[in-house]
């Protein structure tokens, strides 16, 4: 009995271990973030390639590549950022499917595809973006980074075609609102609310 | 109990083990060091990024065997397997990635559109937006270079070839029957939705061993893979209207799409140069139902068309002209699955079905026709590495034909049933990403002839600059006659043609320049000695010819804000001795020289689209009785200006309009000289011009989303 309760103290305190490298490298890549997001882009990716049933490690690698591909890199490079990102979305997608986290990464990968050349894929992903932020909406429409997303692509659409924008501004308050009520637990994602305040800002303030 | 306390003992002596450094720097091919690569090993989270020296350094616990990885955007990744105590001062060198964005493409011949290519040099929008083009999918494929427009016929006549020389595969199954029947000059239109398809690549010549029983051109178009959204779509338009949905569960999708067109109000309207009893009418639906596969993907599609109109055609020898009619109903349905074997190996396979029936009645006599064709095919390819991959296929085909002439007191019955096998085999070859190869070989039996024939299909591309690149390529290519000859000899063997193509392209910050020669070499082209194929001709292959040439096209994006237009000039020289023909003469489909120029300005501030759409062909060639000689004189030039107006209400509805031969140009294509002789010893003769001297169309587009309704947010 002393035996087995002895292994079994072992085998956790052995998987709490692991547990916590698997945590030391994750941190060190959300450190990395807020300094080099090229390095932070690789821990992820050594962290995902080690780790095939956690969703994170590669929901961040395509988080800091559709970072990089809103025109600070040449054309070329940009695009091979932004095939990095779709496969990684891809991979995350397989462990954790339809999870809105990663539906709303996939809204804004196709933004910056649309940013990168409108008149080839303005018309051929408005559509199915608009559809991916409806059902994530759907799926968790308390998650502020969700109502933020889909607010920031309804006024961009609206931006386009000369319409007012104030209809989402409500939109906004909402997802800082709730930002601030956010809980943050392990390494599920949490940014956005800098971002949403940036939106408010710059295109919502009252006059 | 000892042994596991040792064991366990053994095991944290092993994980408190002294680290390794591992170090080493990471070179491009031109010993460049590259800086902030992926350095790491395999399987744990021990790594770092490079240095601006390429250089890096980092330790682990391992030890023994471990898999170091080094990867970076833009290169091939770096593996190597050793112990750990050995991996320092590595010397790591990267492998520049071939991708389409940074190598060579194999281009010769081949004009696309879509995103999957960076030459493409049309974008998925502008088959429905460039002006004249009127949402046909061919429309705007007469704006590129190599065709010779023949607007009165609507079909694609490449370098010389005639209408019936290219044809057309949907997922790379061949459509049998593409176009609509027309007849009194009125063109043709393609029977499918452009809609439905988000890539199309047009061929002029060189292309893949993969098709066959082609001469001059392949046009190849893809169905969207999934849709994401479900919508309704409805269209409003002068000449009929439309209706579409899809629908989307779990991994299944389904599109539909009817639509009816009747010329007959617009007819009342606005003038027409034929005289109709019965205005045009069109009533066809689509269907596309898509399941995805773990590994792979399956679509089904089916399309169904009925048309119908009868006109009095005029006729010079026939004082009040004679009834003409035509009722066609044509069915095309495909299956197909693609999907990867393993890692290396994937696999397409298709199979097409068409059922045609054509009612044509012209004065008292009666010419029905009934085909039904298949096509089945198996591909399979493999893929060695970026550098080098290889393709295998066989395919089959199968038509039954048959024909009724019904004249008032007999009747004739004739069918025939060509079939043909072929296998091909082709593989791509990157020596590096500023050449490249592609060979492939194609045989082919065709079941009536009892001909076995071989065809070798070569490109070669190479950079010559940053942003230039050339491009050769060479092919052999078979066709056999058309259904409606064969019935009367089924023995004649395919007619023949060989391309060599040379071809330039510069592409800069949106800009391209596409420049191309060939040379086209026709042999065993189908001969008789009548006026029209009948049954009683005397039928060979001994005609032949040639068609040689140079193709410029020039897009840009970038010059001017807003602004995107096109630029495409064709010269030909071509000649030939076929069908007919007396002596070695241009045929009349085919004109020297080719010009369209197409603009399309972004109005910002009135959310619209105007587009612009000038063409110009010179004169066409006809035979006048009045002087001595064959194809000896030629029409005037064609040209047409077209306008378009796309007006953009909010994201969901369109307004289009458009307008083909603005200033009215009265476009002649071809005489019609009378039997006899007038009193003065000449012949008279007839213009054969335009269905109309204007088109105009107007459309109304309204996308409804199938989810939470945009409409209530705007």
């Amino acid at each position: 009995m002393k035996t087995i309760s002895t292994i079994i103290i072992l085998l956790i305190s052995i998987s709490i271990n692991a547990q916590s490298s698997y945590e030391k490298a994750m941190l060190k890549g959300m450190e990395l973030m807020k300094t080099n997001p090229l390095a932070a882009s690789q821990q992820f990716e050594r962290v995902a390639a080690a780790e095939s049933d956690q969703w994170e490690p590669a929901y961040y690698v395509a988080f800091c590549n559709i970072n990089s591909s809103f025109g600070q890199h040449s054309k070329d490079k940009t695009v091979l950022y932004m095939k990095k990102a779709q496969d990684y979305i891809n991979d995350a997608q397989v462990i954790s499917p339809n999870n809105p986290e990663i539906m709303i990464l996939q809204g804004r990968l196709n933004t910056a595809w649309i940013t990168y050349d409108s008149s080839t894929y303005g018309m051929k992903l408005s559509g199915p973006t608009t559809a991916i932020y409806e059902k994530a909406q759907k799926m968790a429409p308390e998650n502020p980074r969700v109502i933020f997303s889909r607010a920031e692509w309804l006024i961009g659409s609206a931006r386009f075609f000369g319409k007012d924008v104030t209809p989402y501004c409500g939109l906004i308050d909402k997802a800082i609102l709730l930002f601030g009520k956010e809980e943050v637990t392990g390494f599920t994602p949490s940014w956005g609310y800098k971002n949403a305040i940036e939106v408010q800002t710059n295109l919502c303030k009252k006059e | 109990m000892k042994t596991l306390l040792t064991s366990i003992a053994l095991l944290f002596t092993l994980i408190s083990i002294g680290q390794t450094t591992i170090s080493g720097q990471v070179l491009d091919e031109k010993e460049v060091p590259v800086l902030g690569a992926n350095i790491y090993l395999q399987g744990t989270y021990d790594g770092t990024t490079t240095d601006i020296d390429g250089k890096f350094s980092f330790e682990t616990t391992e030890t023994s065997y471990a898999t170091l990885v080094a990867s970076f955007v833009g290169y091939e990744d770096f593996q190597q397997q050793a112990l750990v105590g050995d991996m320092k001062g590595l010397k790591i060198r990267f492998r520049e990635s071939v991708n389409s964005l940074n190598s060579v493409i194999l281009n010769a011949g081949t004009l696309s559109a879509g995103d999957s290519s960076k030459a493409s040099a049309l974008k998925p929008l502008d088959i429905v937006t460039t002006a004249g083009a009127v949402g046909d999918f061919v429309g705007a494929l007469q704006t590129l270079p190599g065709t010779s427009a023949n607007p009165d016929d609507g079909r694609l006549f490449v370098r010389g070839g005639s209408g019936d020389e290219t044809q057309i595969f949907i997922d790379n199954n061949r459509v049998f029957r593409p176009f609509l029947p027309v007849t009194g000059n009125i063109p043709t239109r393609g029977r499918f939705s452009p809609f439905l398809f988000d890539g199309i690549s047009f061929s002029t010549g060189g292309y893949s061993a993969e098709y066959g029983d082609a001469l001059s051109s392949v046009l190849l178009l893809n169905t969207t893979d999934l849709p994401v959204e479900e919508k309704t779509d409805l269209q409003i338009m002068s000449v009929g209207g439309g209706i579409g949905n899809t629908q989307i569960w779990g991994k299944n999708s389904v599109s539909v799409n009817a639509t009816y067109y009747s010329l007959g109000p617009y007819n009342d309207l606005i003038p027409q140069n034929n005289q109709f009893e019965d205005p045009y009418e069109l009533v066809s639906g689509e269907a596309v139902y898509r399941h995805e596969f773990e590994k792979g993907l399956f679509k089904a599609y089916s399309a169904y068309s009925y048309s119908n109109f009868s006109i009095i055609q005029e006729d010079i020898n026939v004082e009040d002209g004679f009834f003409l009619g035509l009722k066609n109903g044509n069915y095309y349905g495909n299956l197909n699955y693609d999907g990867r074997l393993s890692n290396d190996w994937s696999i397409e396979t298709g199979l097409s079905l068409a059922h045609d029936r054509n009612d044509l009645r012209v004065a008292t006599t009666g010419i029905d026709t009934r085909e039904n064709a298949l096509h089945a095919k198996i591909k399979l390819r493999k893929r060695y590495n970026n550098y080098f991959k290889i393709n295998y296929g066989v395919e089959q085909f199968l038509v039954n034909y048959k024909e009724t002439v019904q004249s008032s007191d007999e009747t004739f019955n004739t069918s025939t049933s060509p079939s043909n096998t072929g296998a091909f085999t082709e593989a791509e070859v990157f020596v590096s990403k500023d050449l490249a190869f592609k060979a492939g070989i194609r045989a082919d039996y065709y079941g009536l002839s009892d001909e076995f024939l071989v065809s070798p299909r070569l490109s070669a591309a190479i950079s010559v600059s940053k942003n230039w690149q050339a491009s050769l390529a060479y092919g052999q290519f078979y066709q056999q006659s058309q259904n409606n000859v064969l019935q009367y000899d089924e023995k004649l063997a395919p007619e023949s043609a060989e391309h060599y193509i040379l071809n330039f392209l510069f592409q800069k910050d949106g800009r391209m320049l596409r420049a191309e020669t060939y040379y086209k070499n026709y042999s065993s082209l189908l001969t008789y000695d009548t006026e029209r194929p009948l049954f009683d001709s005397n039928y060979g292959i001994n005609g032949d010819g040639y068609a040689a040439g140079f193709d410029l096209f020039w897009r840009d994006e970038t010059s001017v804000k807003n602004l995107d237009y096109w630029i495409s000039y064709s010269y030909l020289d071509t000649e030939r001795k076929y069908r007919n023909f007396e002596t070695n003469a241009t045929p009349n489909f085919a004109s020297k020289h080719n010009l369209s120029i197409v603009g399309k300005y972004w109005l910002e501030d009135w959310k619209s689209q105007i587009g612009l759409t000038y063409n110009y062909t010179s004169g066409r060639t006809f035979t006048d009785p009045n002087q001595a000689g064959f194809l000896n004189d030629k029409t005037s030039s064609f040209q047409s200006l077209n306008l378009n107006w796309a007006y953009l209400i909010d994201q969901q509805k369109i307004v289009f309009l458009s307008v083909t031969n603005v200033l009215g140009r009265d476009n002649v294509f071809n005489y019609q000289y009378s039997n006899t002789a007038n009193s003065k010893g000449n012949f008279d003769r007839r213009a054969i011009g335009q269905a109309a001297d204007r088109f105009i169309f107007v459309g109304f587009f309204w996308t409804l989303g199938g989810t939470d309704n945009q409409l209530d947010n705007l």
